[in-house]
């Protein structure tokens, strides 16, 4: 291979058993870089309404971009994408780890999944070749069972493992796809997608890590700058010493730690959950992704109620402590660290799951489901019981079947519970509080996979305060004052789009969103366009070329919704969110005005180029984005 | 006047006698916290950082008072005010000084 691009995508039709492979040419790489935007393309071609997410017609790609494998943190990231059995529409999740890397150095930039295996199946993907094996000997089986399982199988423990676990094969809905039995695909259900499918695993090895970057001395060099930058970035430090629980303490002081299922904003139990109690404690080592130096991840070893917690599964991240934690009252770090190990193991997103089990709970707090039928009492603040439900989940055993739907379906199965939910389009809403940064009660309401944290530029950034950092790079992006706190004005609503369109180009080209960004991550936008001319030779490549490639994706998933019948009555946030705060702190007492969201929405889709009444692209805005073929 | 300082996160000192992540202060009466924080040295400096005090997040001219809890809390993803500056010292400065009247949790 001589050039940059790999240029190999594998399709793979399951229901015949047949692989084939594609070759797309540099444009097609250019359009989308890779990633999400890359599986939408496939996607978009035969997605109509009617088909159902767990039927074979739904189409599954995973895909990592033209950077994944580089020498420089925060590359090895790969996306999937389907519709979502979970979120009404399209399904979208990032995952970390070295299966991205490898996936790439396999040979592979991308897999369109299609069909069904009449038997369990996995996909072995090495130095260019491609075969499907049976799994039915893997079914049932734990991840951490499967990753053993498959590395003695094949005689090698450099092989990167990315599986559904048996939530997945049970078609929980909010089943994750999983790779090194700790680091996920987690959002949107993509991991029951996969087991319904009967694909198991994909399994990927390259005998080479060297890829044919342009300008390889241009990477090393931005990768030993970002090296020795990490110590200087105080918010990269923390992640490195605390991981993603670093921020537990300061979310609960600003009154953004979600509470006792979103009722509140500060959690009493905050510091019995916080990255600085973990690392006093449980905590034995950090871990990270191929060639990253940020080294976020957490491994913990500790027991609850004498189950143990292994390295392996690796450590709480921060919304799992808060979906675990302050959602459900508990302050017990060992409960949520078995907790995070169940989800792990079985194979189920943190965030989703512990939500729902946060949801279960206020029910029986209102009296709306009981000991009859639970089998246990499940009151907040009840660790024994958040982990039996979590459980339950992941097994699909006792009412645990129910819940396994996502909160959303189990109020609608159940007929009661539906005025507690914290959901949007069906995905419950992560642990950054609208009441706290009002930007993201819109990005919340507007995105097309339902809630997501990591979608867009959190609003603490931009406001009043914000470091000269910060302020220089988004300046780069037209915005040059902070704006005040709380506000939702159409200068915030352009600052929410501008952050998303970035976040999109993220979650396209594949890069971790703590290494790359608009904003406080290592590197900002000059060094991402730096990078991106680096590896691929695009020397005209520029950052108004990220914000359309960011762009172009968010606009290909509208139009995936709009194909299944939705439109701006979909983009709404849960009833709750404007009922006032109970609690204490600084959002206590406040609510979300519907009137400053519907505003708000007005302008974002004006700024977005998207009809008002329909919430929808313009004919004129896809065809400005190469996307009338779509139309 | 004695206050209390709590350090989060990346304010908080590895030593060999343990983590360092509680300081007492002995202050002039009506210190704001401003001045609290300048005369403190910490490892890293964060480029935001809330200041909290009692549970309630103040602004650097927040005169303190005996008894009073000063949280420092560094930022990510933001963080509502630029760390009071120290002097001349630039702000990506590693610091090895002791603070008076240090608490080890060791």
């Amino acid at each position: 291979m001589d050039t940059p691009f790999t240029r190999r995508i594998l399709h793979v039709d399951l229901s015949a058993g047949r692989l084939t492979t594609e070759a797309p040419p540099e444009s097609f790489y250019r359009t989308y870089l890779g990633g999400s935007a890359m599986g939408l393309h496939y996607i978009l071609k035969s997605v109509k309404a009617g088909i159902d997410p767990l039927g074979p017609e739904n189409v599954l790609t995973l895909m990592v971009s033209v950077l994944t494998g580089a020498p420089i943190s925060g590359q090895s990231r790969m996306t999937a994408n389907a519709l979502s059995p979970l979120v009404d529409g399209v399904g979208d999740s990032q995952c970390g780890g070295f299966f991205p890397a490898e996936m790439r150095f396999a040979g592979f930039d991308g897999i369109v999944i299609t069909g069904r295996a009449a038997e369990p199946v996995y996909l072995w993907l090495h130095d260019g070749q491609a075969e499907l094996r049976p799994a039915k000997h893997l079914w049932g089986k734990t991840t951490s069972q499967v990753d053993d399982l498959l590395k003695q199988e094949l005689g090698d423990d450099k092989i990167e493992i990315a599986q559904c676990g048996p939530a997945g094969e049970k078609r929980v809905r909010l089943a994750a796809i999983m790779n090194m039995a700790n680091r996920a695909n987690g959002r949107t259900g993509m991991g029951a997608v996969m087991g319904s499918k009967n694909l198991k695993a994909v399994v990927v090895r390259g005998a080479s890590k060297k890829l044919p970057w342009f300008d390889a001395k241009k990477i090393n060099e931005l990768a030993r700058w970002g090296a020795g930058e990490i110590e200087s970035n105080g918010d990269v430090l923390g992640l490195q010493k605390y991981g993603t629980a670093s921020v537990i303490v300061f979310q609960n002081t600003i009154g953004s730690l979600p509470t006792f299922n979103y009722n509140a904003g500060q959690f009493d139990g905050f510091e019995a959950i916080s990255g600085e109690k973990m690392a006093d404690t449980i905590l034995k080592d950090n871990d990270t992704c191929y060639a990253c130096s940020v080294r976020c991840k957490r491994v913990v070893e500790t027991e609850y109620a004498g189950r143990p917690v292994e390295k392996r599964h690796g450590g709480p991240e921060y919304e799992t402590l808060a979906t675990f934690g302050s959602y459900c009252g508990v302050s017990d770090l060992d409960a949520i660290s078995l907790a995070n190990k169940i989800c792990n193991e079985y194979g189920l997103d943190t965030i989703g799951t512990g939500a729902t089990v946060a949801w279960a709970m206020e029910c029986y707090e209102q009296g709306l489901i009981g000991e009859i039928d639970l089998g246990f009492k499940a009151p907040f603040g009840d660790a024994a019981a958040m982990v039996r439900l979590t459980e339950a989940i992941a097994r699909r055993e006792g009412f645990g079947d129910v819940l396994a739907e996502g909160s959303r379906r189990a109020a609608e199965k159940l007929g009661r519970g539906e005025e507690l939910l914290i959901t949007v389009k069906g995905s419950e809403a992560p642990a950054h509080m609208p009441h706290a940064k009002r930007s993201l009660g819109l990005i919340y309401a507007v995105n097309p996979f339902g809630a997501d944290h990591q979608s867009s530029e959190h609003d603490p950034m931009i406001e009043d305060g914000a470091s000269d950092l910060y302020m220089g790079r988004l300046a780069m992006l037209g915005f040059d004052k902070t704006l005040p706190p709380l506000s939702l004005g159409p200068d915030k609503v352009r600052f929410a789009l501008k952050g998303q369109q970035f976040y999109s180009f993220l979650d396209s080209a594949d890069l971790c969103q703590f290494v790359f960004g608009p904003a406080w991550t290592l590197y900002g936008p000059q060094e991402t366009v730096d990078f991106v001319r680096a590896a691929t030779g695009w020397d005209d490549f520029t950052l108004d070329e990220v914000l359309a490639v960011g762009e172009r994706r968010l606009n290909m998933m509208r139009v995936v919704n709009a194909r299944l019948g939705m439109d701006r009555t979909a983009d709404r946030l849960p009833d709750k969110f404007f009922q006032p705060l109970k609690g204490e702190g600084p959002t206590a007492g406040m609510t979300i005005s519907k009137e400053e969201i519907e505003t708000a929405k007005d302008t974002y889709y004006d700024l977005a180029g998207w009809d008002r009444k329909t919430g929808n692209p313009t004919r004129e805005t896809l065809s400005r984005l190469g996307l009338e073929w779509a139309a | 006047m004695r206050i209390h300082v709590r350090l989060h996160t990346i304010l908080r000192r590895e030593t060999p006698e343990g983590i360092i992540d509680r300081v007492t202060l002995d202050l002039p009466p009506r210190t704001t916290v401003g001045e609290a924080v300048r005369r403190m040295e910490f490892p890293t400096r964060p480029r935001t950082m809330l200041l909290v005090v009692n549970g309630k997040i103040v602004q650097e001219d927040h005169a303190l008072a005996e008894g009073d809890e000063l949280r420092l809390v560094p930022g990510i993803s933001g963080g509502s005010r630029q760390l009071p500056a120290r002097g001349s010292q630039p702000s990506s400065t590693r610091s090895r000084l002791p603070v008076p009247s240090f608490q080890s949790r060791a």
